[in-house]
C-alpha cells in the first residue's frame, strides 16, 4: 500500500484516439485528473465530449478500433497501462467498479440477479456459493431492495429501473472496491428515483469510504453530489476545481454557456441563452482553442494558440483552459436568479377554449396477457388514463408533468385521438371529435399535430427531409406539385433554423437537435393549430435544449400555437408552460398556473417531485423529501387515494376515500384529502420546502 | 407498388454512407453469400436461358445408347431412353425456377400484405388473422401442401398453388413480427398524426423499413421451395412427364439405379448445390441488410 496522502488515482495526458473509416476521433485528447480518497470528483460536459471514453480508459475497458495512445493511469501508485490483461481484471471490480448508464442493458435478462452478483463476488474471492449467496443478499439489502431473500432469484425485467440500478451498485460494491466510476447512473431514472439513488450513493461513499467518479451531464447532479468538479469539451479538460467555486465563479466560456443553457425554477428570463453551433466532431479539432468556432470572446490569437489550464482564482484549485481569462468579466455574464419582489411574467389573458377534455379514460391490455386470460379468464387492464378532464386555450402553453408510466403520453395521444379514449369526450373548437368519422378525423389531422420525443425513431430512416417534411403537405393537398412542395418545405426548413441544403439528407446524416428540428418541421408543415409536445427536448444536450425551447416559444408567437407540452423535468416544464398539470398513476392531481403549482400548497406528490430537482448551486442547503418506494403498477392501483402508499403524510382515510377535487384559488386545484371543501389545507397540512431556497443564488462576487 | 420501391431502393438506396451503401459493402465481402450469389445467378442463367442454348431436345432419344455413363458426347450420360441427362437436367431448372418464383411470389405478396394489416392494426385484427395462422402453422407445410394437393389433384400449377399457400404464414408471421416493432417507432405515429391514410403508412412507411427481413425471408424460403418441388415432383405429385423436373429424372433414374447411377445423382447434385447456393445467399443477406432476428434460417425449417 502506498501513502495515503498520494491521489487514489492519477491520471495524466491521457489520449484515446478511435480509428474509423472518416478518420481518427481524438476522443480523449490529453485529459489530466486525479481522484483523492473519499472525493467524489465530478465530469461535465455534453455527449460526445469524451467523458465515457475517459472513465472507460481508466479501467481498461477501451475496444477496438479504439486505442489508449497515450498517457498515464496510475492507481494507488502502480501504473496500469503496463500491467497485463490477468491483472487488470482482478482491478476491475475488485479496486475499481464501473455502474452504468442504461440499467435496462447492463443486466443479462437470461439469469437472475442473484447469479449475477454472486458470480461477481465468486470471479474475486475465494468463498464458497453459500457465503457469496449471502453476501448478495446483505448487499441487496444495503442498497434497499425490499425482500432481498425473495428477490434475489428474481430476473432483471421483473425489475423496474430504479430497482435494477440499485442492483448494479450492489454489483459495483460486491468486491468492496475503492473507486466506482458512475456513468452517467441515474440519467435514465425519473427524478424521485433520481434521489433516491443519489442518496444512496452517498451513504454507500460515507459507509464505505469510497470515492466516486461521477459522469454527467447534468450541472444539478455536481452541485448535489460532487466536491470537486472538471469540465470536458472536445476531448479536452477545460476547466477544473472546487464545486463551490466553479458554481459561484466560473472562469471559462462554456462552463457559463453551459450554466446559462439550462432553465431552473425562479427563472427570469423569458429565453434561454444558447450557446451558438456545436460541438466539433472529433476528427478534425480545429486548431487553437477548440471551443473558439462557439465562443463570443474569440480572437485572432484564439486560433493560433492552443490555451493551456492555468490557474484562475486563488488556491490554485481552480484552473482554466482560456486566454482570456483575466480579461473576461465572467460574473455578469452568469445570469443572475430572480429577485423576490420580480413577479414572474404570466399572460393570463388567452383566448377561448382550444380543447376540452372531459372524463378520459384509456385502459390497454397487460402486455403478458394471453389472448386465452383475455377472453376467458379474468381480465387485467392497464389504467393508464383515469378520468382526466382538463382545458387548453388557445395560445397558451399546458405542461403535463409525472413520472415515467403515468400515462402522460396516453393522454397526448388520446388527446389527438391516436388512441381511442375508452370514455369521455374530447371537444376540439367547438366539435366533439371522439364522435368524427373517417374522413373529419383525416381533415383534424391537419389543425392538430405532434412532436415525439425521440429523434432517432420519429424520423423515417429510409425517407429524404423532404419528403419526411413534404409529404403531410401531399396528403392535405396543400401543395399543387413538386416544386411548390419544395418551396413550402425550404420554407419550413428555414423556420427551424435549418436550410434549403438539407433537403436531400436523410435521417442518420442529422444530429439529435437538427433530427428534433425536422420532426417540428414537419409538425408545423400542415400550419396546425394545436400541437402536443411529448418530451421533445428530453433526449438533447442542454445546449441544445435551449435553442429547441426557444424556437418553440418563437414559433408559438409567430404562429399562434398551443402546446401541450409533455416533459419529466420540471425546470423545462416551469419555463415554458403557463400552466401545469402534474400526473400521478392516470390522475391529475394538481392544476394550476405554474406559480400556483410551483408555490405553496402544494399536492403532496408535486412536493416531492419539487424537491427531488436537483439543487442548482452547491451552497443552497435544502431538505430533500423522498417518496417511498416507485410509482405502483398501473394494473392494481392502490385503492383510495392512488398516491396513499407513497406519501409521507398519508393519513387512514386515504387508504379507501378517494380525495376530490378541491378548488384552492381561482383556477388552482388539488385532489388531496389534507384540504377541506373550501380549498384551505386542514391542520394536518404541513409542508417543508420552499422553492425559492432551492434557487437561492449565492453572490457570485465572493467565491466560497 | 412494390416493384416501384424496390426499383426506387436500388435507386436511392446507393447513396453515399446510406444504410444500403453499407450492406452493398458489407456484402461484398461475406465470402459465403458471394459464393451463394455466383451460385444463384448460374441457377437463373440456366433456368431462363437453358432450353434455348442446350444443344439438343431434352426428349430426343438415342436409341444407341442407353443407360450410358458420363462421356464427351453425353457429359452427364444418357438415361433408359437414350436421351441426354445434361440438356434434362439444364431443363429442369426451368420448372423449379417456375414453382419457386410463383409460389414464394404468392406467399410474400400475400404473407406481407396480412402481417402488414395485422402489424399495423395490432387489437382484434391481429387476433383474427393470429388465430388463423395458428392454425396452419400447427400442419408442417408440406403437410400442408400435400392437403392441398389432395384436395386439388397433382399437377405444376396445383404444385405452385400448394406451396404458395403452405408459405403464407411463414411470410405472415415473419412480417408481423418486424411490422409490430416498426408499428412502434414513432415516425409510424408521426404519419397517422399527419392524416396518412392506413394503406400508405403500412406500404410507404412501414414497408420499406421490413424489407431486409422479407427479403432474407424469401430468399430461403425460395430454397425450400425447390426442394419441396423436387420432392412433389419425384412423388408423382407435381407436374406429370414428358415435362422434365429434377425430381421426376431422379424418380426415373431410381428404377435403374444400379445400372446407372448418373441419371439421379446429377439431377440430386443440381438440387443440392441450387438449395445451398440460395441459402448461402440468404446468410449473407442476413448478415450484410442487419434483418430483424426473426429473418432466421429457423423460420423455413418446418
Ligand atoms: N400500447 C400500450 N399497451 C399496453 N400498455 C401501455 C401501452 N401504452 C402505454 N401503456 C402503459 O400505460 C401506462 C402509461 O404509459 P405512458 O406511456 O402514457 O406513460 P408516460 O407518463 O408517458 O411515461 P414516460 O415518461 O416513460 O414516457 C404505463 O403503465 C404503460 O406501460
Ligand atoms: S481561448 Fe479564446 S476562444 Fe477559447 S474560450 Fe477563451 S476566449 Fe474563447
Ligand atoms: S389524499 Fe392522502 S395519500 Fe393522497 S396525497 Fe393527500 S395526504 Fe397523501
Ligand atoms: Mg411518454
Amino acid at each position: 500500500m502506498s501513502s495515503s496522502d498520494e491521489p487514489l488515482l492519477e491520471v495524466e495526458n491521457l489520449r484515446t484516439e478511435f480509428r474509423t473509416d472518416r478518420g481518427t476521433v481524438k476522443a480523449a485528447d490529453g485529459v489530466s485528473f486525479s481522484i483523492e480518497r473519499g472525493e467524489t470528483y465530478g465530469v461535465v460536459g455534453e455527449s460526445g465530449a469524451g467523458k465515457t471514453v475517459t472513465g472507460l480508459s481508466v479501467i481498461g475497458l477501451i475496444d477496438n478500433p479504439g486505442q489508449i495512445v497515450g498517457g498515464e493511469i496510475r492507481y494507488k501508485g502502480r501504473d496500469l497501462r503496463t500491467l497485463s490483461q490477468e491483472e487488470l481484471r482482478s482491478i476491475r471490480g475488485d479496486e475499481i467498479a464501473m455502474i452504468f448508464q442504461d440499467p435496462m442493458t447492463a443486466l443479462n435478462p437470461a439469469y437472475t440477479v442473484g447469479t449475477q452478483i454472486i458470480d461477481t463476488i465468486l470471479t474475486h474471492n475465494d468463498c464458497s456459493k453459500s457465503e457469496a449467496r449471502e453476501r448478495t443478499i446483505k448487499l441487496l439489502e444495503d442498497v434497499g431492495i425490499p425482500d432481498p431473500e425473495e428477490r434475489v432469484d428474481s430476473y432483471p425485467h421483473q425489475f423496474s429501473g430504479g430497482m435494477r440500478q440499485r442492483a448494479l451498485i450492489a454489483m459495483a460494491l460486491s468486491c468492496d472496491p475503492d473507486l466506482i466510476i458512475a456513468d452517467e447512473p441515474t440519467t435514465a431514472l425519473d427524478v424521485t428515483i433520481q434521489a433516491q439513488i443519489l442518496d444512496l450513493l452517498d451513504d454507500l461513499q460515507e459507509k464505505h469510504g469510497l470515492s466516486i467518479q461521477l459522469i454527467t451531464h447534468d450541472m444539478g447532479l455536481v452541485a448535489e453530489m460532487c466536491d470537486r468538479v472538471s469540465v470536458m469539451y472536445a476531448g479536452k479538460k477545460i476547466e477544473e476545481g472546487p464545486v463551490g467555486e466553479i458554481f459561484s465563479s466560473p472562469k471559462h466560456p462554456y462552463t457559463v454557456g453551459l450554466m446559462n443553457a439550462v432553465p431552473r425554477l425562479n427563472d427570469p428570463r423569458e429565453r434561454l441563452e444558447a450557446i451558438p453551433g456545436n460541438m466539433p466532431d472529433l476528427i478534425d479539432n480545429p486548431s487553437g482553442c477548440s471551443f473558439r468556432p462557439r465562443c463570443e470572446y474569440a480572437t485572432e490569437e484564439c486560433k493560433q494558440i492552443e490555451p493551456p489550464l492555468e490557474p484562475a482564482g486563488a488556491g490554485g484549485a481552480h484552473t482554466s483552459a482560456c486566454l482570456k481569462l483575466d480579461e473576461i468579466d465572467f460574473d455578469t455574464s452568469i445570469v443572475p436568479d430572480r429577485t423576490t419582489d420580480e413577479t414572474p411574467v404570466e399572460g393570463t389573458n388567452f383566448g377561448e377554449p382550444i380543447i376540452e377534455a372531459d372524463g378520459l379514460q384509456k385502459y390497454f391490455d397487460p402486455e403478458n396477457q394471453s389472448w386465452f386470460e383475455k377472453y376467458l379468464g379474468d381480465r387485467d387492464y392497464v389504467h393508464a388514463v383515469e378520468d382526466v378532464s382538463l382545458t387548453v386555450h388557445r395560445g397558451e402553453t399546458l405542461g403535463i408533468v409525472g413520472e415515467s408510466g403515468c400515462g402522460k403520453s396516453t393522454l397526448g395521444r388520446v388527446l389527438l385521438r391516436l388512441y381511442e379514449p375508452d370514455e369521455g369526450t374530447i371537444v376540439y373548437s367547438g366539435d366533439d371529435i371522439t364522435e368524427m368519422g373517417r374522413s373529419e378525423l383525416r381533415n383534424l389531422r391537419s389543425e392538430v399535430q405532434m412532436v415525439f420525443q425521440d429523434p432517432f425513431s420519429s424520423l423515417n430512416p429510409q425517407k429524404t427531409v423532404l419528403d419526411i417534411i413534404g409529404r403531410p403537405l401531399e396528403v392535405h393537398d396543400q401543395v399543387a406539385n413538386s416544386e411548390e412542395k419544395r418551396e413550402r418545405v425550404v420554407e419550413l426548413l428555414e423556420d427551424v433554423g435549418m436550410s434549403e441544403r438539407h433537403l436531400n439528407r436523410y435521417p442518420h446524416e442529422f444530429s439529435g437537435g437538427q433530427k428534433q428540428r425536422i420532426g417540428i418541421a414537419r409538425a408545423l408543415a400542415v400550419e396546425p393549430d394545436f400541437i402536443v409536445a411529448d418530451e421533445p427536448v428530453s433526449a438533447l444536450d442542454v445546449s441544445v435544449q435551449a435553442k429547441i425551447i426557444n424556437m418553440l416559444d418563437d414559433l408559438q408567437e409567430k404562429y399562434d400555437l398551443t402546446y401541450l407540452f409533455i416533459a419529466h423535468d420540471l425546470n423545462v416544464v416551469q419555463h415554458i408552460s403557463d400552466h401545469i398539470g402534474v400526473m400521478y398513476l392516470g390522475e391529475i392531481v394538481e392544476f394550476g398556473t405554474v406559480q400556483q403549482v410551483f408555490e405553496p400548497p402544494y399536492h403532496p406528490y408535486t412536493e416531492i417531485l419539487l424537491s427531488s430537482i436537483p439543487k442548482h448551486h452547491p451552497d443552497v442547503d435544502e431538505e430533500r423529501i423522498d417518496p417511498d418506494g416507485e410509482l405502483p403498477s398501473a394494473i392494481h392501483p392502490p385503492s383510495g387515494c392512488r398516491f396513499h402508499t407513497r406519501c409521507p403524510q398519508a393519513m387512514p382515510e386515504c387508504e379507501t376515500k378517494n380525495p376530490e377535487q378541491r378548488t384552492i384559488d381561482g383556477n388552482h386545484e388539488i385532489s388531496c384529502h389534507l384540504f377541506d371543501s373550501d380549498g384551505n389545507p386542514t391542520d394536518e397540512y404541513e409542508t417543508t420546502i420552499d422553492v425559492s431556497a432551492k434557487s437561492q443564488m449565492v453572490d457570485p462576487g465572493e467565491p466560497q | 407498388m412494390v416493384y416501384g420501391k424496390i426499383v426506387s431502393f436500388a435507386r436511392n438506396g446507393f447513396h453515399d454512407g446510406s444504410q444500403f451503401h453499407l450492406a452493398y459493402k458489407r456484402f461484398r465481402s461475406h465470402r459465403l453469400g458471394v459464393i451463394g450469389l455466383v451460385i444463384v445467378i448460374g441457377y437463373l442463367f440456366f433456368a431462363i436461358a437453358g432450353p434455348i442454348i442446350v444443344p439438343r431436345d431434352p426428349t430426343a432419344m438415342d436409341s444407341a445408347s442407353r443407360l450410358a455413363g458420363p462421356s464427351m458426347a453425353h457429359p452427364f450420360g444418357t438415361d433408359h431412353y437414350g436421351r441426354d441427362v445434361f440438356t434434362r437436367t439444364v431443363v429442369g431448372a426451368r420448372a423449379s425456377l417456375q414453382v419457386a418464383v410463383l409460389s414464394v411470389g404468392f406467399a410474400t405478396i400475400a404473407g406481407v400484405t396480412f402481417g402488414l394489416v395485422s402489424g399495423f392494426f395490432r387489437g382484434y385484427v391481429d387476433e383474427a388473422i393470429m388465430r388463423a395462422v395458428d392454425v396452419m402453422l400447427a400442419f408442417p407445410s408440406i403437410l400442408l401442401a400435400l392437403v392441398v394437393i389432395a384436395i386439388l389433384g397433382p399437377g405444376l400449377n396445383r404444385t405452385i398453388l400448394a406451396l404458395g399457400i403452405a408459405y403464407t404464414p411463414l411470410m405472415l408471421r415473419i412480417t408481423r413480427g418486424s411490422a409490430l416493432s416498426v408499428r412502434e417507432e414513432e415516425y409510424v405515429t408521426a404519419a397517422v398524426a399527419y392524416g396518412e391514410r392506413s394503406w400508405n403508412v403500412m406500404f410507404k412507411e412501414m414497408f420499406p423499413n421490413l424489407f431486409p427481413t422479407v427479403i432474407v425471408q424469401a430468399t430461403i424460403t425460395f430454397a425450400f421451395a425447390i426442394l419441396v418441388e423436387a420432392a412433389l415432383s419425384y412423388l408423382g405429385l407435381s407436374a406429370q412427364p414428358p415435362t422434365v423436373t429434377w425430381g421426376i429424372m431422379i424418380s426415373e433414374g431410381q428404377e435403374v439405379l444400379t445400372v446407372n447411377p448418373w441419371m439421379s445423382i446429377f439431377p440430386g447434385l443440381a438440387i443440392i448445390v441450387t438449395v445451398l447456393g440460395l441459402t448461402f445467399l440468404g446468410i449473407g443477406l442476413r448478415d450484410s441488410l442487419d434483418a430483424q432476428e426473426d429473418g432466421t434460417i429457423g423460420g423455413g425449417f418446418q
